[in-house]
């Protein structure tokens, strides 16, 4: 390593301050770049989930409906 | 008979589905590579390679700002060529990908920025000088930003849709144009340019991690555009068969 | 000479052009806008000459700027409402001279009066004589660059407008066109070479003329369906 101890690579003769402030604020977008798109899939998926559900039910309720036509 | 193939590969390339399922079974592969490639370049960067001479350790921001501004310039690029490839063949899911593009494209131009800034202090005593490569970093962020703010103008899907990508095509043919206007009104303004890299003139020792960061930073960018895009593909086909067949096989398997 | 092309391109302009002339107001509110603001420049910052003289050259693009912009959006709304856009539309041809007509139309309502103004703010700012006539030349070219990428961004922002989304997407468009415009100035103040940005200018006003178009084309059909 070219740094002799992990606290000199912390410090980076002064330096460490901006190279670790610019590290850590690219590495919390970059994050943020692959982990939004994953929450908006899981939250799509369970709107279409909710959706078919719904479907199922209306279809259902009219099945039922059906069944008790007779009596028109 | 040659014809009719060459039309159904073309036209598979263009269908969501398609693009769906191929990338659920490698999208696991590239993040692993990406990964891999991101933490090498930045241990190799940021803890082994050699301080620079003149600038002391805060060079070593260079392992993320460089390659954030080369693959925010190339992200615009990729956004307007699949704006003109929606717009010539009417490929959905083209559309899609440039849809997906804008705000990673806008992301990444943020990180050049910011890393740009705190490199600044250091080396040249201020947080914002407007040199020419900072300047057109800042006008591409509006120009990403423009076209992630058209949408909202269009109610439908396709209009917009269309509207982004003429935008971003004129955006495309004025980049070239916005960058050496920068860099001729910064030579106007002060004949000595300060040049952040001068790649070739870098020790080996240096530049390869930056190389390893670059390569990392285009394979990230394809991670994140690839999980944008399926979520694009969710939120617009879920109308589809295949769609409810995936959503009701996941709900299975819990 | 009266052919399909040329019909197209004055029908357009001198319809535009009386149009104008009926609702003269509307015409004049971008100049005094433009007066207005330079007015302010001294009474924020400072009223000497030397001052003055040297924030003039940006300071005069950037107010032909932000005039044009707020003209421009008023381009084709007009049209949009009354039902004339729609009436264009059925055409299958290019809309290309229909365009040019309505823009060159706005640029002598708008930018060519601004070109005509602007030697009373240079004097305002004490501008060196010498470099009026090349700050006239820079505004004449640059305004009209300025109108036709300002045309692109209304036609885009067509079916909803207010002026912010207009800026953000025509602002760094009209960068080159700033930078070459004030440096014509500079440079004539200076007293070094101002014919070298402003033939830039000049090619830009030509990719301008041939690209804008085509655009504006393009999204004008895509605002029907709005």
């Amino acid at each position: 390593m070219y740094f002799d101890s992990i606290q000199q690579l912390v410090n980076m003769d002064g330096h460490g301050v901006y190279v670790w402030t610019a590290f850590s604020i690219s590495i919390v977008v970059m994050m943020a770049l692959v982990l939004r798109p994953l929450w908006q899939s899981k939250k799509e998926f369970n709107n279409i989930k909710l959706h078919i559900n719904l479907q199922q039910v209306n279809k259902a309720a009219l099945q039922q409906k059906d069944s008790d036509a007779p009596h028109s | 008979m040659n014809f009719n193939l060459q039309w159904t590969w073309f036209h598979r390339l263009g269908s969501p589905r398609w693009f769906y399922q191929k990338t659920q079974r490698w999208l696991p592969w590239l993040s692993v590579i990406t990964l891999s490639l991101l933490i090498t370049g930045l241990v190799w960067g940021l803890a082994f390679a050699p301080a620079d001479a003149k600038q002391g350790n805060s060079f070593r921001i260079i392992y993320l700002h460089v390659p954030a501004s080369v693959v925010a310039l190339a992200g615009y690029y990729i956004m307007a060529i699949a704006g003109a490839v929606g717009l010539i063949w009417r490929i959905k899911l083209s559309y899609m990908l440039m849809r997906s593009a804008a705000p990673i494209g806008a992301a990444l131009t943020f990180i050049a920025l910011v890393t740009g800034a705190i490199w600044g202090k250091p080396t040249w005593g201020a947080y914002w000088v407007w040199d020419a490569r900072i300047t057109s970093m800042l006008i591409l962020l509006f120009l990403y930003l423009g076209v992630m703010a058209l949408r909202h103008t269009y109610s439908s899907n396709e209009t917009a849709d269309k509207a982004s990508a003429i935008l971003g095509l004129v955006g495309m043919v004025n980049v070239p144009i916005i960058y050496k206007s920068v860099d001729w009104w910064q030579t106007l303004h002060q004949p000595a340019t300060i040049k952040f890299t001068g790649a070739p003139s870098m020790h080996p020792d240096m530049f390869m991690p930056l190389v390893v960061m670059i390569i990392g930073f285009y394979l990230f960018y394809a991670v994140s555009l690839i999980l944008f895009t399926r979520t694009e593909i969710l939120r617009r086909e879920y109308r589809a068969n295949w769609v409810k067949q995936l959503v009701a096989d996941g709900s299975a398997e819990k | 000479m009266h052919n399909y092309l040329s019909a197209g391109f004055l029908g357009h302009l001198s319809r535009d052009l009386l149009l104008g002339a009926r609702n003269k107001t509307d015409l004049l509110k971008p100049l005094i806008f433009f007066l207005l603001v330079s007015a302010l420049v001294p009474l924020a910052i400072a009223p000497e000459a030397q001052r003055l003289a040297q924030l003039a050259p940006g300071i005069i693009w950037i107010f032909a700027v932000l005039a044009t912009l707020l003209s421009v959006e008023r381009l084709f709304s007009d049209d949009l409402q009354d039902g004339s856009l729609e009436q264009m539309l059925i055409s299958p041809n290019l809309l290309i001279m229909p365009i040019l007509g309505k823009i060159t139309a706005h640029w002598m309502m708008i930018g060519l009066p601004l070109t005509l103004l602007s030697p009373v703010i240079g004097v305002w700012f004490s501008l060196p004589t010498v470099a009026m006539v090349p700050m006239m030349l820079s505004l004449a070219i640059g305004t009209a660059v300025l109108s036709l990428i300002g045309a692109v961004g209304a036609a885009l922002t067509l079916p909803r407008q207010g002026g912010v989304l207009l800026a953000m997407l025509v602002m760094p468009l009209y960068m080159p066109v700033l930078i070459f415009g004030s440096a014509t100035i500079q440079s004539a103040v200076d007293g070094l070479d101002w014919t070298s940005p402003l033939a830039t200018l000049a090619a830009l006003l030509a990719i301008a003329i041939a690209l804008c178009p085509l655009a504006i084309n393009a999204s004008l059909r895509l605002a029907k369906n709005g």
